[in-house]
Parts: C-alpha cells; sequence; structure tokens
C-alpha cells in the first residue's frame, strides 16, 4: 500500500493542502455535522466516503449535485411514506463489492456471496418499483439503479423470490439425483447402526447414550474384553477407572458408511460445480451489478444529505460562477444560523437568534460585547461555505457566494494567555499565509490577544492590511476584535453585534435594586417588563454555557465559568441581541462591557466610577 | 435402553424456555458434548432448533478418527449462525437468510437454514450485545428452542439479557481434587442463582436504577409520621454521576450515607465487595447487581448481593474425565456434586450424558430412575 | 489419499499477515521429493533396548499414523529405556484451502497513512490504552509497542498522531484498566500478557474480557493481547479481536488498530 493512495487520503484536496484542514473542520463543526449525514447502506457509506468538496472550476458539478438534492427533497415532500419504504430497503441492503471483487478476479462466489447479490437484486427491484410510483422522471438519473432482472433470473432458483440463497436441486437434476440418494443411504445407515447399538446394548447388557459413546469401568474386566471383541465397538479412550467405547459401523453398516462418503464426495463436487458455473455466468452481468450497486450507493448518500436537509429546513445556495469581486458582494447570508448551536440554545429552553451578514470586501470586521456571539457568528459563516461546498444544503434562508479554495479557522486564545499560546497562534496563521495565491475563507477568532495589548492590535491591523494589499485571489477575512477602532483605522467594513440595547439598562441613572437581576427578586420584572418598545432586544442566548460551534468552548462562553449566578446569565441571554449590524466610522463605542458587568452583578459604585473612566459615547 | 426418570432433555423442555446457554467452568468439561446430546434429542422430538456460539471453541481432534471434529451437527431444519470462512467445505447444505453486518474472526457471521444436516464449527459474534441480537433473530424466524455454545470458560452468554436460562458443564478439568471440584461448583451455583431483592420496593427501584446506566443508591426513609400506628418506610432512589466502581470502590461507598442498598450498572469487582462488606458491618447494606454474571467474586462476599435479573439455572453436565485424560467416577462425581449444590441451597439435577449418571438430589419432582 | 481438514489449533502465524493461499491444494511432508510424505521420529520408550523394544517402537509410529515404520537407530539409555530415531511416510495430506487461518486481516500501511485513514474515520486521533496486566512485571513487549522510539528502528504508537497513547505500565489490575478505558472513553485497548503457567494467565485475559462485557464496553474497543506465546487464535479463543506475538513491530499494531476501526466504522 503506497501512501498515495486514494483511500487514504481523502480529505487532502489540493497540492497545496487541504481545504478544510481538520482542527478547522472541528472548531466550525462541520466534521459533526458530516459525520450526522449517515447512509443506511455499505454502498451509501462507500459513496459518502468518496465524496470530495466541490473547488473553484467545479461550480457546474456542484450545481448538479444540488439539483439532484433538491429533487429529492421535493419528492421526498411528496411522498413521505414511498420515502421512509425506501429507506428500510436501504437498511437491508447488504455490500456487494466485495462479491464483485471476486467475479473479477474470476473466482467462485461463497453461498453468503451468492446471498448478498440475490439481496442486491431484490433491493434494486423494489426501489425501482418505488421510483416509479413517485414517477420515474422526477428522480436524478444516478439515483436510479439499472435492472437486474438477468442476474436475478440466474438467482432465481437459489432464492425462491426470498431473500434467500440456496444450492437447490433446480440448478442441476444430477445433483439432485445425488442427494436423493444420499438421502436414502444416510437414512439407512442411521437404522442399522441403531440396530447395531440395539444389539451390543442387548448381549452387553449396558447402555450406549446419544452420543454413541459407553463407558466401562476397568474392574470389569469380562465385560471390556467382550467389548473390544466386538466389530461394534470401538476403544477411544482409557482413564484411571473407565474405559470408553464408541459404537463403529461394523458389516453392513461399515459398508454403507462407505457408499455414504462416496454419495458425499460427489454431491460436494456437484455442488461445486454449481457454484464455478453460476459464478461464471454472473460474471459476465458484472457491469450492470456495479451500475446498480454504485446508483444504490449514491440514492443512499442522496437521502442522508436530503434528510439533513429536511431536518434543518436547508436552502440551496446561490454559486456565483466567477469568482472575486463581483457585486454586490461576495458573501452574503440571511437568517443563517449554526445547527449545533441552535439545538444546544432550544434544547434549554432559550430562543436562537439568526444572523445576516454581507462580506464585499477582502477584510471586513466583527466586534461585540462579551458573551455577544462573535465566535459562534464567525463559525457559522464558515459552517455554511463548507457545507455548501462539500454540497450540502446550508442552514439559513438565502446564501449567495462562489467557491473558495480553502477554509481556515483561528480559533481564540483567551483562555489560556500568555507568550506560548501566542507564539502557538502564530505558528498556525503561517498556514493561510502560505497559501495566499489561492481563495481562502480566512476566519480569525481575536488573534493576538495572548499579547500585549497594544502589540497585539498592531499586529492584528497589520495582518489584515497584509490581506488587503497583497491578496489576489478573491479571499475573504473576517475577523472579530475587541479593538473597536480597528475597522477604522483600516478603512474596512465593520459589522457590529447589536449586544444589550443600551435601553435596556440605563447605566447612568440605575441603582443596583432597579437595574440588575442580580437583585433575585426583580429577576420576573425585568423578564415580563421585557416590551417590544425595546426593540431589538429579543430573546435569544446564543452564546451560553456549551453552546459552542466545535469541540472548544469559545471564549465567550467561558466567561459564564468565572460570573455571578445562574440567573445573571440567564438574564443576559434573554435580554443580548445577536443581530449583526453594519457601522460607519462615527458609531459611538458601545458600553456592553459595563452593562454585562452591571447585568452580572458588580457592585453600582463600581459601575458608576467607570462610567467617569469612559463616558458614553467616548 | 431408556433409564427411567427425567433426563437433561426433559429438564430444558419442561422448563418452558426458548434460549438456553451451555457454558462451561473450565475448558474439556465437555460442553460440546453437552450441546450435541441437546441438539440431537431436541430435534429427535421435532423441535426446530436455532444454534449459535458465544465465541469460538478450539477446533477439536476427534479420538478416533484423527479428524477434526466440527463442533455441531445441526439437523435439517435447524437456524444455524457462523462465520463464512467456517462455511468452505461444509457450508453447501445451508440456505442463507441473511448475512449480519457483525464481523466474527472469521469474516462476517451468516445465519442460514440447515436444507440438509450439516456438520459445522459455530464463530460467534463479539459481544454480549450483538449475540443477544442474534438470539432474537433466531427466535424471530421461528426456531422452537436457540441453543448458544458459550465458548471457553466464558460466562457472558449466560447473561439473562442473553438466554432465558443455563446449563452449566463442569468436571474433572475444573479441579482433580472432587471435594474441591465439588466446592467450587457449589460456590459458582449460589453465586449464579442470586436472587432479586426481597423487598418488592427495592427490587422495582434497582431495576429501574440499573437502567439509568448510573450508580445508583437505594434510600429507605422511615415515614416519622406514621410512626405511632405502624413502621413504613418508602424507598427512594438516588443517582450519582458514576457509571462505574471500578476503580473508585472508595468514592462510591462514601457516599453511601444511610441507602439501604447500592445498585451498580456494570462489573461488581471483588475489591467493591470487599469495601462494601466493612460499610455492611455498620448498617443494613445490599449490594444489587444488574445481573450475576457481572459479579465478580472469588469467594462468598460477606454482604447481603442480590440482581435486577436473575439468571435461570437448569441443570449441570458433569465430565469426569479431565483433559490428561484422568477420570473420576462418574457416578462418584455427580453425586458429589449433586450433594455440593444441595449444601449451598439451590439443588440442581446433575448429569453426564456420556455414562448416563445423574443426581437429583434435593431437586423436586425429579424422580429416580 | 485422504485429506485433513484445518486445525484450529496453533494455526496463526504470528506475523499474521494476510496472505493468499497457494493453489497447489494437497500438501505432505518433504523426504526427498515433493510429497512423499516421509517424516524422522524421535522419541524414548521405557523398554530395555532389544527387538521387543524396537517392534514397540514400530508400533508407536503407527499410532502416530506412520506407514512403513522404520527404526533408523536405536540407543540403550541406561538399563530400562531406550531412544529411538524412525522414519516412516504419512498418507493423509493437509488440504491447503480448508484450512481457516485466524489471521488478523490488515495491509502493512505506514505512519502517514495510518494517520490519515484514522483521521478521515474518527476524525480525531484514536484512544489506545496499554497495559501488562496481573502479575505480569514484564513491559518490555509493550514499551516497544508504545513508546515514541519503538524498537528496531520502528517508531512506536506514540510516535503517530493517529494515536493518544496511555501506557498504565504492568502490574494493572482488569478493573483498574477497565476504569482507565472508560475514563479515557478508549477506542482500543492493548494488552501485554507473558503466558507462562497456562491456567492463571488465561483465566487473567478471559477475566479482562468478561469485565469488559460486564461494563458494557466490549463492543466499543478493538481489544488486543500481544506477547511472546500469544498466537492470534489464541487470542481469538480468548475472546480478544487480535493476537500478537513475538517480533511484532509498532508498524504492525498500528495498521491493524486504524483498518480495524475503518472497518467497524463502514460495516
Amino acid at each position: 500500500m503506497t501512501p498515495g493512495n486514494p483511500r487514504y487520503t481523502r480529505s487532502r484536496h489540493s497540492a497545496t493542502g487541504y481545504f478544510l484542514p481538520p482542527s478547522t473542520s472541528d472548531h466550525l463543526g462541520f466534521a459533526q455535522i458530516w459525520a450526522s449525514v449517515k447512509p443506511r447502506s455499505a454502498p451509501g457509506r462507500r459513496a459518502k466516503a468518496g465524496a470530495r468538496p466541490f473547488l473553484p472550476g467545479t461550480e457546474g458539478a456542484l450545481e448538479g449535485e444540488f439539483d439532484r438534492l433538491e429533487a429529492v427533497v421535493k419528492l421526498w415532500d411528496g411522498n413521505p411514506a414511498v420515502f421512509s419504504e425506501i429507506l428500510g430497503i436501504l437498511e437491508s441492503l447488504k455490500d456487494p463489492f466485495h462479491a464483485m471483487d471476486l467475479l473479477r478476479d474470476g473466482q467462485v462466489l461463497s453461498l453468503a456471496e451468492l446471498f448478498i447479490l440475490a439481496n442486491l437484486c431484490a433491493c434494486v427491484r423494489r426501489i425501482r418499483g418505488l421510483q416509479a410510483q413517485t414517477g420515474i422522471a422526477g428522480w436524478p438519473g444516478t439515483a436510479v439503479p439499472p435492472g437486474l432482472e438477468p442476474v436475478e433470473d440466474l438467482l432465481a432458483p437459489g432464492s425462491q423470490g426470498q431473500p434467500r440463497f440456496y444450492i437447490s436441486d433446480a440448478y442441476s437434476p444430477a445433483l439432485a439425483e445425488t442427494r436423493k440418494m444420499r438421502k436414502q443411504a444416510q437414512e439407512m445407515w442411521q437404522e442399522q447402526m441403531a440396530e447395531q447399538a440395539r444389539a451390543v446394548e442387548q448381549s452387553l447388557g449396558i447402555r450406549i447414550s446419544e452420543t454413541g459413546e459407553t463407558a466401562m469401568r476397568k474392574s470389569d474386566h469380562d465385560l471390556i474384553e467382550k467389548a473390544r471383541s466386538m466389530p461394534e465397538l470401538g476403544e477411544t479412550r482409557q482413564t484411571l477407572t473407565h474405559v470408553y467405547f464408541r459404537l463403529i459401523p461394523a458389516r453392513a453398516a461399515a459398508k454403507r458408511e462407505q457408499e455414504l462418503t462416496m454419495l458425499k464426495q460427489r454431491q460436494s463436487e456437484q455442488e461445486a460445480q454449481v457454484l464455478r458455473e453460476l459464478s461464471l455466468e454472473l460474471r459476465t452481468h458484472l457491469q450492470a451489478m456495479e451500475a446498480a450497486s454504485c446508483a444504490l450507493g449514491e440514492l443512499d448518500f442522496l437521502l442522508s444529505k436530503a434528510e439533513l436537509a429536511r431536518a434543518m429546513d436547508a436552502t440551496r445556495p446561490v454559486i456565483r460562477e466567477e469568482p472575486g469581486h463581483t457585486p454586490p458582494s461576495d458573501l452574503m447570508l440571511r437568517d443563517a444560523f449554526h445547527p449545533l448551536v441552535k439545538d444546544e440554545v432550544e434544547s434549554r429552553g432559550g430562543k436562537y437568534q439568526r444572523i445576516s451578514i454581507e462580506l464585499d470586501s477582502t477584510v471586513s470586521v466583527i466586534t461585540g460585547p462579551n458573551m455577544g456571539g462573535k465566535t459562534v457568528a464567525l463559525s457559522t459563516v464558515g459552517l455554511c461555505v463548507a457545507m455548501a461546498q462539500w454540497g450540502l444544503m446550508v442552514p439559513c434562508s438565502k446564501m449567495e457566494f462562489s467557491l473558495y479554495d480553502f477554509i481556515y479557522f483561528q480559533p481564540g486564545q483567551e483562555q489560556t494567555p500568555g507568550l506560548s499560546s501566542f507564539a502557538a497562534e502564530i505558528v498556525s496563521l503561517k498556514q493561510p499565509l502560505s497559501r495566499m495565491g489561492e481563495r481562502g475563507l480566512i476566519l480569525l477568532d481575536e488573534v493576538g490577544r495572548g499579547a500585549n495589548p497594544s502589540q497585539g492590535r498592531a499586529l492584528y491591523a497589520a495582518l489584515l492590511q497584509y490581506y488587503m494589499e497583497n491578496d489576489k485571489a478573491g479571499s475573504t477575512v473576517l475577523a472579530t476584535t475587541h479593538y473597536h477602532g480597528l475597522a477604522a483605522a483600516l478603512g474596512v467594513p465593520h459589522w457590529q453585534v447589536k449586544g444589550l440595547a443600551t435601553a435596556s439598562l440605563d447605566l447612568a441613572g440605575s441603582s443596583g435594586e432597579e437595574a440588575g437581576p442580580g437583585a433575585e427578586t426583580k429577576r420576573e420584572t425585568w423578564a415580563e417588563s421585557d416590551t417590544p418598545a425595546r426593540a431589538g432586544t429579543k430573546d435569544g442566548a446564543q452564546a451560553g454555557t456549551g453552546a459552542k460551534p466545535g469541540r472548544h468552548t469559545e471564549p465567550e462562553a467561558r466567561a459564564q465559568a468565572t460570573a455571578g449566578t445562574r440567573d445573571d446569565i440567564g438574564w443576559l441571554y434573554r435580554h443580548m441581541d445577536y443581530t449583526l449590524q453594519k457601522v460607519g466610522p462615527d458609531t459611538p463605542t458601545p458600553q456592553d462591557a459595563l452593562v454585562v458587568a452591571k447585568a452580572l452583578g458588580l457592585d453600582a459604585e463600581i459601575i458608576d466610577k467607570a462610567l467617569k473612566f469612559h463616558p458614553r459615547g467616548g | 435402553m431408556r433409564e427411567t426418570g427425567k433426563q437433561l432433555v426433559d429438564v430444558v423442555t419442561g422448563s418452558g424456555v426458548r434460549s438456553v446457554a451451555i457454558v462451561g467452568t473450565a475448558k474439556n468439561v465437555g460442553k460440546t458434548v453437552a450441546m450435541n446430546y441437546l441438539v440431537s434429542e431436541l430435534s429427535a422430538q421435532g423441535l426446530t432448533l436455532g444454534l449459535v456460539s458465544s465465541g469460538r471453541d478450539g477446533e477439536a481432534i476427534d479420538a478416533f478418527t484423527g479428524q477434526p471434529k466440527p463442533s455441531v451437527t445441526a439437523p435439517q431444519g435447524a437456524w444455524v449462525v457462523t462465520a463464512e470462512g467456517v462455511l468452505r467445505g461444509s457450508g453447501s447444505g445451508l440456505e442463507i437468510a441473511d448475512v449480519l453486518g457483525t464481523q466474527g474472526v472469521f469474516g462476517r457471521l451468516v445465519l442460514g437454514r440447515a436444507a440438509e444436516e450439516v456438520a459445522l464449527e459455530l464463530v460467534g459474534p463479539r459481544s454480549a450485545r450483538e449475540l443477544s441480537a442474534i438470539v432474537s433473530k433466531l427466535l424471530e424466524l421461528g426456531a422452537d428452542m436457540v441453543l448458544v455454545d458459550g465458548a471457553l470458560d466464558r460466562m457472558a452468554a449466560a447473561s439473562p439479557k442473553v438466554t432465558d436460562a443455563v446449563i452449566l458443564a463442569t468436571g474433572a478439568s475444573l479441579d482433580m481434587d472432587l471435594e474441591a471440584a465439588a466446592q467450587e461448583m457449589g460456590f459458582l451455583v449460589w453465586l449464579l442463582s442470586r436472587p432479586e431483592h426481597p423487598v418488592d420496593a427495592v427490587a422495582a427501584l434497582a431495576r429501574e436504577a440499573v437502567e439509568s446506566d448510573k450508580v445508583c443508591f437505594i434510600d429507605a426513609c422511615k415515614d416519622t409520621e406514621q410512626r405511632d400506628t405502624q413502621q413504613h418506610t418508602t424507598y427512594v432512589l438516588r443517582i450519582t454521576d458514576h457509571p462505574t466502581v471500578l476503580g473508585i470502590e472508595d468514592l462510591i461507598l462514601e457516599q453511601a450515607g444511610d441507602a439501604a442498598a447500592v445498585v451498580v450498572p456494570g462489573a461488581v469487582s471483588q475489591a467493591f465487595l470487599d469495601k462494601a462488606r466493612a460499610w455492611a458491618k455498620r448498617r443494613e447494606f445490599a449490594v444489587i447487581a444488574g445481573d450475576a454474571v457481572s459479579i465478580f467474586a472469588t469467594k462468598r462476599p460477606g454482604v447481603d448481593l442480590y440482581v435486577t435479573q436473575p439468571l435461570k439455572l437448569l441443570a449441570v453436565t458433569v465430565n469426569p474425565v479431565n483433559w490428561l485424560g484422568m477420570s473420576h467416577d462418574p457416578r462418584e462425581m455427580v453425586g458429589a456434586i449433586g450433594a455440593s449444590l444441595m449444601d449451598v441451597g439451590h439443588p440442581l439435577p446433575v448429569f453426564d450424558v456420556v455414562s448416563g449418571e445423574k443426581s437429583t438430589e434435593g431437586v423436586g419432582g425429579m424422580a429416580m430412575g | 489419499m485422504e485429506t485433513v481438514m484445518g486445525n484450529g489449533n496453533g494455526q496463526a502465524t504470528s506475523g499474521g499477515r494476510a496472505a493468499n493461499a497457494p493453489h497447489s491444494d494437497l500438501v505432505l511432508p518433504y523426504g526427498d521429493q515433493r510429497n512423499d510424505g516421509v517424516v524422522q521420529v524421535s522419541f524414548t520408550l521405557p523398554v530395555a533396548a532389544g527387538p521387543l523394544a524396537e517392534e514397540a517402537a514400530r508400533q508407536t509410529m503407527k499410532l502416530m499414523g506412520l506407514e512403513d515404520p522404520q527404526v533408523a537407530e536405536a540407543t540403550a539409555i541406561g538399563e530400562e529405556f531406550t531412544f529411538f530415531v524412525g522414519y516412516g511416510k504419512l498418507t493423509r495430506a493437509v488440504e491447503l484451502s480448508k484450512l481457516r487461518v485466524a489471521a488478523p486481516m490488515w495491509e502493512e500501511l505506514d505512519q502517514a497513512a495510518v494517520n490519515q485513514l484514522v483521521q478521515d474515520t474518527l476524525g480525531r486521533p484514536m484512544v489506545v490504552v496499554g497495559a501488562a496486566t496481573g502479575s505480569d512485571a514484564h513491559t518490555v513487549g509493550l514499551d516497544a509497542i508504545l513508546n515514541y522510539k519503538g524498537f528496531a528502528g520502528n517508531r512506536g504508537l506514540e510516535a503517530y498522531s493517529a494515536f493518544k497513547v496511555v501506557n498504565m505500565g504492568s502490574q494493572v489490575p482488569n478493573e483498574e484498566l477497565v476504569a482507565k478505558a472508560r475514563e479515557l472513553g478508549a477506542d482500543a485497548i492493548l494488552v501485554s500478557q507473558v503466558v507462562t503457567e497456562r491456567n492463571v494467565h488465561l483465566a487473567n485475559l478471559t477475566n479482562l474480557v468478561e469485565l469488559l462485557e460486564a461494563e458494557g464496553l466490549r463492543d466499543q474497543v478493538v481489544l488486543v493481547v500481544g506477547g511472546p506465546r500469544i498466537t492470534h487464535a489464541l487470542a481469538i479463543e480468548l475472546g480478544y479481536d487480535a493476537g500478537f506475538g513475538p517480533s511484532t513491530r509498532p508498524q504492525d499494531v498500528a495498521s491493524y488498530l486504524a483498518q480495524e476501526v475503518s472497518r467497524r466504522m463502514l460495516n
């Protein structure tokens, strides 16, 4: 096995590297989404294992894939019963590829492999029937298996219309005759042996067990001597106390046994002959079987993708053929959500808030408060692109984009500040930088946080500027940051998480009693007074504990560990507005940090002092 | 020719069970002999059999013919499960009805019906979970009785999750000292006969606890309000975060408080039992396991020991000959083991299907011939 | 010519790599020419040297299934024993196509291919817990397989990005091993065992299988045993997924583990 074998290099897609490096796949939650695409049959799993992402230049093929997927989703909506039956059939489908490999090598198939081919035929017949019921024209051609009637005919004597296989008499009259003779001989032999047993039992006055054995005490010398002299008994073993004999065929039975052995031999030769001939004939239909198996695999894979699309009510993305800076924007998402985070939020009774964003510049910046869902927004963008390019419908109401060569996600380093984590960050940033000639979607989460603030900020700004100046491939860089003035300094689009609308908490005039959810008794009042007038403050709690797209806890969520009580956090979830809004350079810095601090019950006096250091709008 | 009185086969048919595991206490205890005896007797009674193994036994060489001996002869009509790799050469008499996803050692497991009498080796699945699914499938396909050949001396096939009932095969290979072998059997039968907790409320909670897959305590709350009229105890389930007691025996027991019992969903180790005994010295305290095969006791634990799913022991078979060919007197061995089971309060019929010796000491309704 | 079917015992070679069965099907021992079936045997009988002893030797060889037994050498050992060297012919051939060899099926993969396969299959490293269990104080074999530097220029599992290795060392009770495997969510357990006195060590190996069953973990792990006297066939009989004998290289184990998880995933 050479390392270059395609079987073992599935996720490396271009000469320069991955479309989706494993760590990025993990962080975006794509690995988990992809794992939830679960074909039901071995051919389906094989089809999935052979899937590749669609890279720039393969827009047509991806459109074709979405055509198929869309067609199946539509059929499914109209014929749910048919689909559940098809899924059941796919579940019962066995892996036919080994049998076909054997046939190709000119080998003789075993009964198990023949059963598997009979099973393939049955599945094909039933699925074709169901597809016909829904109007065969509506099905993608690649997912309709060709009929296997000739193969089915060959296997029919052995399967009798059942999902079974047996070398039946119908395959060979000679075999049928041998079997009949053998059965007769066997019955006669058994009779003769039983007779022999009775004779021995009578003459020796002993009992022969059902296993055909008998044990005699060594002290019974005469009995043992007599037994030894009988041709019907053979001595098998001796122990300290006993001698064991076994009934062996003598005289007529011995002759019968010889005959039986001969017939057995003949039968097994004739059976082997049937298998050889059958395998040879099946070999001529190899192509049809392969086509059918692949179509079933394709169908299964397609259905499992459609299942996912249906489950998350996903949308077909619009692919703009021409990569680069085509107006109106490079990447547009409307009402997008991260399915894993959404599940998590909804499982604890929260209401998930979708985001919309339009990226039309090489570099865009997102700012927002702690726990404001910046990282989730970043992951959602990455996940939608990853899913689209792997041929999956996307979790949003509308998406427009052009294909990327790769996606790179740099997670935040908040948990472990210090130079070593900073160093690790820099080392991994060299990955996307080494691929400047390719069109990348580069998602940066608070790069440089581990470093000294002013140096970190300078470095982040420089990195983004480098992309602005040097990217010729039409890459999209989306960067989250705490540095509020970063976008303005670079002159790039600035997206801001709305956060805690200032109206929701009057910082200046408040006393702790009124303002803080930290005051336990007031908590309900806060929730109840959440009137529509407080626009933009929808319930939503997608940045909370555990609401993380990938396996790694995002920095925002981590804040909870040291924050106030669960109720304070709940309050925060309910009042956080995760909407992204595009803001101009003149927008004042929101005082979210102070609001959050207050919400989490920090002493009012400290908040007041902080306001003096950082006056509103300053 | 036939002796009067109940034989092993009658014990099986009379028990009303649909699946029986034949498990050995050691190697060379005549498990295969017992299996083949049951196959031939049960099929002679017209039952459709399902045959499967819990693993793989070393293939024996037939002493008389020098030929390798397939472990079982499946009568015509029987359903069998084995690996496709062992079917080569002997499998053409099978009508294949399924190829299971489960991998055995010799390739995929194949399920088939014997179109004619077929001698073959049984190879089973890797785990008890898979075995249990196969037993259900064989019953579904129409087997009247499923026999599970327990590979080697592994007990997993005996789990009530897998089969309805168990036959224990033992013999001189367990211990050449008759007294020691009888004692060891007495202990094993005692262990495998662990009942449910005698208090219904506790037993019901214990069943619930095992479902949770976490170690649980059952607390007894004496109802103080009703103390005047009569003693009234209610029981409450307390679920811990631990799926196992292994390696954290002390940590678990420290949480016991005033619990009346601890329910362990997985393995109950000897170390845990030792520590639980020390605990039980101070108060009433019982250990409840999922089933008896999950208890890894090497001696009587000195603490009340119960299960949520009791195991049904049908009989013991005895092979008086050990693997070196040394032998006890069959009658003596059968008698000694029968007496030992009687001593521990769990009498069972004991058979040597080769010599025909049997003991039904203390077993109700078992007329001696 | 009679044929003998495969015997399950001692059939697996320690290397155990999948090999195609040769097509010349019936084989007999090679004496002077192909398939003449001639073998040489030597044994001692507790009989004083002489004609009686030689006849006893010939009969002994007959009992071994040898035809035309000939005593080539008879040496008196003391007064009551005779040492014999004899020749005879075997007429029963082994039919290769009917042999069933329980060998773990894997292709040899290099380190990069193993890493890639595990990444593609699991999307994360495979968690491997290794231990020399029971009273076994030997860890040399286990260390050679697991430790970064490996042995004989073949790097150990720790050197693979595909594996997250936890080596628990020697004399690990089965209970601790199982607890650790559960705690870490192990994908594979590697047990090293020097099978010395047959019953003690074998009982310890089967005990591990039973413990894993009771804990509901058996089908969630690839269970592998290795040691100087371990054969794959023995491992299978004990309820393990694979057994590795002496001269096993880390790469063999790595290749097997990667392909076994992948196979379980696809089926």
